[in-house]
């Protein structure tokens, strides 16, 4: 099981659990926000939470990508399965958008044409996608989960990203090929630059990191491309101090 | 063709644009939004021109912006800060 695959399978599970929660809680509105969670090397980084929608969630991950240098991103959100190869409304091959066309027609869900599911996807700098789909049934304030079904670019047997692709894969696959800020300050050319590179130099790169991943936080939520962000650091480690020195919490 | 190609200044006038005029002001107006900036260059224009037929879910114009100044701002300010 490759790295990419496993944090995306545990991402999964982690949200099952709040989804399991928020049901539970009873709100009016029973669908989980977008969460995406960022990897820089081997470690999380941060985790965002943001509004339904796919393409404001997709301009953030374009922006955070970029600004934190992630080598790896995992996005969660509500989406539709079938178990059908072929639309049954139409008889044909399904088509972008039907799935969820279907699903605000009660009918369509009572004859089990479409059902709710999470759907978790996962990319890297490597050009490998994984998606995990669990599908799930309310009753009442619980949750009944059917088992996950992950397709995976780099499984030779299942292979998905070749045949699938989509609207969401292209966009974040090409957010995963663009070079990263840091990357691109290095040859930016101007006074600006300069000093930024004089400063990248004076501080250890552990420090830039945490710069630059604040500073993508910062710029995420003054365009209102996020609702919430978690940084995240390893007990005891470098980054876990500054995230202290700086925001004087520690929620571990 | 890729839309990092669209850079390529005589790509961009080979394809010609995708984008008609009662759109235009449109496609500006939110492209200097996103690029957090108050004019455009020629070379701006023209890339914006032609990745702007590019529509999400709910038509909107997708329009890349490869960095945002505004991050690269903030990002200085706390280098600065970090060692003063």
């Amino acid at each position: 099981m490759s790295v990419l695959s496993d944090r995306t399978k545990q991402v999964a599970e982690a949200m099952k659990e709040m989804k399991k929660e928020w049901v539970a809680s009873e709100p009016e509105q029973t669908d989980l926000a977008m969460l995406v969670h960022l990897f820089r090397g081997t470690e999380p980084i941060a985790a965002l939470q943001c509004r339904l929608d796919r393409d404001i969630t997709l301009q953030a991950c374009h922006l955070a990508v970029a600004g934190m240098a992630a080598d790896q991103v995992v996005i969660g959100f509500e989406s539709w399965t079938t178990s059908h190869m072929t639309n049954p409304a139409t008889g044909k091959e399904w088509e972008h958008g039907q799935m969820s066309e279907l699903g605000s027609d009660p009918e369509a869900v009572a004859k089990g044409w479409v059902k709710e599911c999470l759907s978790v996807t996962g990319y890297d700098r490597k050009k490998n996608s994984t998606i995990v789909s669990i599908g799930y049934q309310i009753t009442g304030t619980e949750v009944v989960f059917d088992e996950p079904v992950v397709m995976l670019s780099d499984d030779e047997e299942e292979s998905w990203a070749n045949a699938g692709g989509g609207y969401m894969q292209d966009a974040m696959l090409h957010a995963m090929s663009l070079p990263s800020v840091l990357e691109q300050a290095q040859t930016m050319e101007g006074p600006k630059f300069e000093l930024m590179r004089d400063l990248m130099g004076t501080l250890g790169p552990e420090a830039v990191f945490f710069h630059i991943d604040c500073a993508t936080l910062r710029t995420l939520g003054e365009r209102e491309l996020i609702l919430g962000a978690v940084l995240l650091a390893e007990v005891g480690s470098e980054r876990e101090r500054m995230i202290e020195e700086r925001f004087g919490v520690n929620l571990n | 063709m890729a839309i990092e190609e669209a850079f390529n200044q005589a790509e961009i006038e080979r394809c010609g644009t995708n984008v008609d005029e009662d759109d235009e002001a449109v496609v500006r107006a939110m492209y200097l939004s996103l690029a957090e900036s108050e004019e455009l260059s020629e070379q701006d224009i023209a890339v914006l021109m032609f990745v702007a037929g590019r529509t999400d879910q709910y038509d909107r114009t997708v329009v890349n912006v490869p960095m945002s100044p505004l991050l690269i701002e903030h990002f200085l300010r706390f280098l600065s800060e970090a060692v003063t």
